[in-house]
């Protein structure tokens, strides 16, 4: 029977071109789409997942509570992790883990790296496996390192590296003893080289220090450990760590490890918005596979009627029209899964991923694409199924059979529902591209273009002292240079902006009015350097150091929390210092737009200092490439052992935007692909439904009707479902575009535009579309169509 | 075989009821060829179709070997057409898609047999109206004449009792004509019930017993003398 069905789809396909290419293509399309964005939302989805311990691991971190509000951080203290281990018996193991960017010696070579420390139990709490070396003997020696296969490769080739020797910081030797498995990709936690916390020169100055958090302390808890139980006990612990009153204003809570990812980027959210556009785009396909096969029943009622007459019950004949549908759409999930193959690369280096179909040994994956197939035609050859089977064979048989206008309705019904979705997803777009407009373009308060950053700070010198020569005299010689306007030291830029907070408080209110404030390290040419602008006061002058180093430059944010107008008679505390309030610069945006900008403390630091992180270079418009190539010159002349790193600060900043830009990238090519495949259906549609109306544009053309009448007859219908499209998609699209919104700082208002371009630009689609059909309907010899009625 | 007691069969549209068939009794006998005759529009194809069972009479009782058709439900009466019923048709009814082999085999589908069985009945069939170097063909490929034979085979292969045949050679020129109705003439009497539907005299003169159709209502019967032919 099977057989039988089959090489009637077969023999059908081979009939029926267009018909069945517009099905199918759309179907693969829609399939390879959602395929592709599966497996995007899976990577995000799962991040972390494949640790054997995953739902054991915890990161703690700390809520800080002050008056103006609370304040997350997930920075801990060296002594935590063990203090909570003997603590608490639910808490099997820990591992303190941060990393840091330093210079790697090899004999003469150097290398800038990111290094990991982290304790070897980082071995027995996450999975990430040994290629080589024991775990054991790793952890004998806190001289250890160990590396990643691709810094193995990058450093000694295809020589063995266990054993081998590195200098990191200028100062302590390790031994390779160990490399690392490739870590997945979708892993928050990626390791180039390892070393123990211990190994590191301050640590022994911290080891035991309630006062200085940098580091992050993960948790293995028992299994089926709710994590409410031991969160419910750390109030305990701060009171007996720091005292009652830091009680107060803190709580330390605990982070899953599989929410880590979530909580840093707020991936969920994306990929469930992009999973509505594959569901969206499939849903648009599947539509077309209903309609066309509904308004094609007419053409197949004779061949329902026959089967009827031979003896076919009604459940027959469903199975019939169902396993068409589904063979269909297997076939389109064959030309599916070649797209995706195809595709894939091409969207892995454009969003730096390593996404993998894997079907080719892991039946879970066949059997899923097999589901979506089967889910697929099953949805829409249910519908056509079940109003086929039901039309009575004796009319067929006679030819008297009319589409019922129930049938009808239901076809037109759903070519709306198409192109609301269609709208609703270009609304979308359009509201994403423009709140990515405006956060590009927005004015941030600071002047980005044409800065130039340099990152360079003491510690990437061996020799300190010589360093700090080298990095004066060249700051000195590129001041000479005419394009160069101004040239400033900090330890923030707008754009990498680090989280480092302060206790601070007004000294006229005491401690209770404790504040938790955002502060950073500049010299005195930094606002200079980015144009900021002052609102009241002035900022630092090398002239008068003392004075710069008894004051503090805030922003208005700060000046709200500190509840005053004027700087004038006030002075705020940090630590045991006292400062004046030298000026109040205008809030500019150091993050991007999607966070609301918040108080910042400017300390001054001299241009030596060794917090200075970054050099800035203001250069005159116009002449960017001859100063760079002169910037670069006197870099190689002074600093000729560091590698001349730089990046532009205006790109550095947009580079904020990357996941939203990202989202922004695939829901245009999948609102794109959306509306193609709602034009194709349409297009299919509309030649079905005028073909069926041939007799009648014959009869009209004879009675004197016009040929642009008849295209206007023709249209008239298919416009009137447009506009109730856009009446019912703009003001879904409006309410869910909003709710998105709520997630920006600074944000637009969604313009009337947005809804007049979408509507517009998908009418006009569907009438060169179904005019396309109905120019030639219109055109044809009426006589023609009458003779063979 | 057959019992039909007052049937009464019509379309209401809104206000009007249009009546097809009005109190139609009529018995036919197992062997027997009965011819149906009259106007376009007296209702001839819809007694057929009733007969069928593919339609259903608005009121009065039939009988299919004493079984009461119009009480059985769809799906007993679909098991009873199915297994006892063959039909032909004038615009032979192929699917286009099949070839003639796969179109005969489709009744047999419908009924479960197995394939090897279905192999043997159809090659039998193929042999027995002379078109087996035609099985793979489609119908487009085929004659009228030809498409009808295969529309016959279909017909009788899963051994139905009763054969109903609306207009069988309306679309064909007289000396295929003439061929299926020997096929016909034939099957009758190896015992198959034949009931036919004809414009034509000649046609009707094939069969033992003819009806004449008007407005819905039976006019009258006359008895054909077996010489003939």
């Amino acid at each position: 029977m099977f057989k039988n069905y089959f090489k009637i789809v077969l023999r059908r396909i081979l009939r029926q071109k267009m018909n069945t290419t517009i099905n199918i293509l759309g179907l693969s399309v829609g399939i390879a789409a959602s395929i592709i964005i599966f497996l995007f939302a899976h990577n995000e989805l799962t991040y972390d997942q494949f640790n054997k311990n995953a739902d054991q691991i915890y990161l703690i971190y700390k809520e800080r509570i002050t008056p103006t509000g609370t304040q997350i951080t997930r920075d801990t203290w060296l002594p935590m992790a063990e203090a909570l281990k003997n603590e608490y018996p639910s808490v099997t193991n820990t591992v303190r883990v941060w990393d840091s960017d330093e210079w790697v010696e090899l004999g003469n070579q150097k290398f800038e790296e990111n290094i990991t420390y982290a304790d070897p139990q980082l071995f027995d709490v996450f999975t990430f496996p040994l290629v080589r070396g024991s775990r054991d003997v790793i952890s004998s020696d806190i001289h250890s390192a160990v590396i990643s296969q691709e810094i193995a490769h990058k450093y000694f080739g295809d020589e063995d590296p266990i054993g081998k020797t590195i200098r990191i910081a200028f100062e302590t030797d390790y031994i390779v003893r160990g490399v690392l498995a490739k870590i997945p990709q979708n892993s928050s936690t990626q390791i180039k080289i390892m070393v123990s916390p211990k190994s590191a020169p301050y640590y022994e100055r911290f080891a035991n220090s309630w006062n200085a958090s940098w580091i992050y302390t993960y948790l293995l808890l028992k299994p089926n450990t709710p994590k409410e139980d031991l969160e419910s006990q750390f109030p305990k612990f701060i009171t007996k760590t720091w005292g009652e009153e830091e009680n107060q204003r803190t709580n330390l809570r605990l982070l899953a490890l599989t929410d880590f990812h979530n909580e840093t980027t707020g991936a969920r959210s994306n990929a469930y918005i992009l999973l509505i556009i594959a569901f969206i785009v499939l849903a648009i396909a599947s539509i077309n596979f209903m309609n066309l096969t509904t308004a094609r029943s007419l053409e197949r009622a004779r061949e329902i009627g026959i089967r009827k007459v031979v003896g076919a019950e009604r459940g027959r004949l469903i199975r019939q029209f169902l396993s068409e549908s589904i063979l269909i759409s297997l076939l389109a999930l064959v030309l599916g899964v070649v797209l995706v193959e195809l595709f894939l690369p091409i969207f892995n280096s454009l969003y730096h991923l390593s996404l993998d179909l894997t079907y080719r040994n892991n039946v879970i994956t066949i059997l899923a694409l097999l589901g979506l197939a089967l889910g697929v035609g099953f949805v829409a050859g249910v519908y056509p199924a079940f109003s086929m089977s039901r039309m009575p064979a004796i009319d067929t048989m006679r030819g008297q059979f009319k589409n019922s206008t129930e049938g009808i309705r239901l076809r037109l019904g759903l070519v709306v529902a198409q192109f609301c979705l269609s709208i609703i997803l270009i609304i979308a777009t359009g509201v994403l591209w423009k709140q990515m407009n405006y956060m590009k373009n927005a004015n941030l308060y600071f002047d980005k273009d044409n800065v130039l950053a340099v990152p360079a700070g003491l510690n990437d010198f061996a020799d300190p002292e010589a360093g700090q020569r080298a990095l004066e005299n060249f700051k000195n010689e590129i001041r000479q240079y005419d394009a160069v306007q101004s040239v400033s030291s900090s330890s923030h830029i707008p754009g990498h902006w680090p989280g480092a907070f302060t206790f601070v408080y007004p000294v006229e209110q005491g401690e209770e009015r404790r504040l938790r404030m955002r502060y950073c390290a500049v010299d005195a040419h930094y606002f200079e350097t980015y144009g900021m602008e002052f609102k009241q006061g002035r900022g630092f002058s090398e002239e008068l150091p003392a004075e710069a180093e008894q004051s503090v430059v805030v922003n208005e944010a700060a000046m709200r929390d500190f509840g005053w107008t004027s700087v004038e008679g006030h002075q705020i505390r940090l630590g045991d210092t006292r400062f004046n309030i030298l000026g109040v610069v205008k809030d500019y945006h150091y993050d991007s737009l999607v966070e609301q900008i918040a108080p910042v403390i400017h300390l001054y630091r001299p241009p030596d200092n060794g917090r200075h992180r970054i050099i800035s270079i203001k250069l005159a418009s116009g002449s960017v490439l001859p100063a760079l190539d002169f910037i670069r010159k006197k870099w190689r002349e002074h600093i000729p052992d560091n590698p001349f790193n730089f990046f532009f600060v205006d790109d550095n900043f947009n580079q904020l935007y990357e996941s939203q830009e990202r989202l922004l990238k695939v829901a245009g090519v999948f609102s794109g692909l959306a509306i193609f495949i709602a034009a194709l259906g349409l297009f299919a549609l509309s030649s079905l439904m005028i073909v069926q109306r041939t007799k009648e544009i014959g009869i009209r053309k004879v009675l004197g009707a016009s040929v642009s009448g008849i295209i206007a007859l023709l249209s008239k219908n298919f416009v009137k479902l447009v506009l109730l499209a856009i009446l019912i998609a703009c003001p879904i699209a409006w309410y869910t575009m909003n709710k998105w919104l709520q997630s920006f700082a600074y944000r637009i208002e969604i313009g009337l535009w947005v809804f007049a371009l979408a509507g517009g630009l998908v009418m006009l689609i569907a009438l060169v579309t179904v005019s396309f059909q109905a120019i030639r309907a219109a055109l044809a010899n009426p006589v023609e169509s009458l003779r063979y009625e | 075989m057959i019992r039909l007691s007052n049937i009464f069969k019509y379309y209401s549209n809104k206000f009007l009821k249009t009546y097809v068939l009005q109190d139609v009794n009529l018995n036919v006998e197992e062997g027997e060829f009965l011819t149906i005759m009259g106007p376009s529009g007296a209702g001839k194809s819809t007694l057929l179709y009733i007969m069928g069972m593919l339609d259903e009479a608005n009121s009065g009782k039939y009988y299919f070997h004493d079984m009461p058709v119009h009480q059985l439900k769809e799906k007993e009466r679909t098991n009873l057409h199915k297994h006892e019923i063959g039909f032909i048709f004038q615009n032979y009814h192929l699917i286009d898609e099949l070839t003639v082999y796969e179109n005969i085999e489709t009744p047999l589908l419908y009924q479960k047999i197995k394939s090897s069985e279905r192999k043997g009945l159809i090659a039998d069939m193929l042999d027995r109206f002379n078109i087996v170097a035609k099985k793979s063909l489609f119908p487009s490929q085929l004659s009228g004449g030809q498409q009808q034979l295969v529309g016959i085979a279909r017909a009788v292969i899963a051994q139905p009792k009763l054969i109903l045949a609306d207009e069988p050679t309306g679309n064909l020129n007289s000396q295929q004509g003439e061929e299926i109705m020997e096929m016909l003439t034939q099957l009758n009497r190896e015992g198959t019930t034949i009931i036919q539907v004809t414009h034509s005299e000649k046609n009707a003169a094939y069969g033992d017993r003819i009806i004449h159709l008007l407005d819905g209502r039976i006019m009258n019967e006359e008895l054909i003398n077996s010489t003939v032919a």
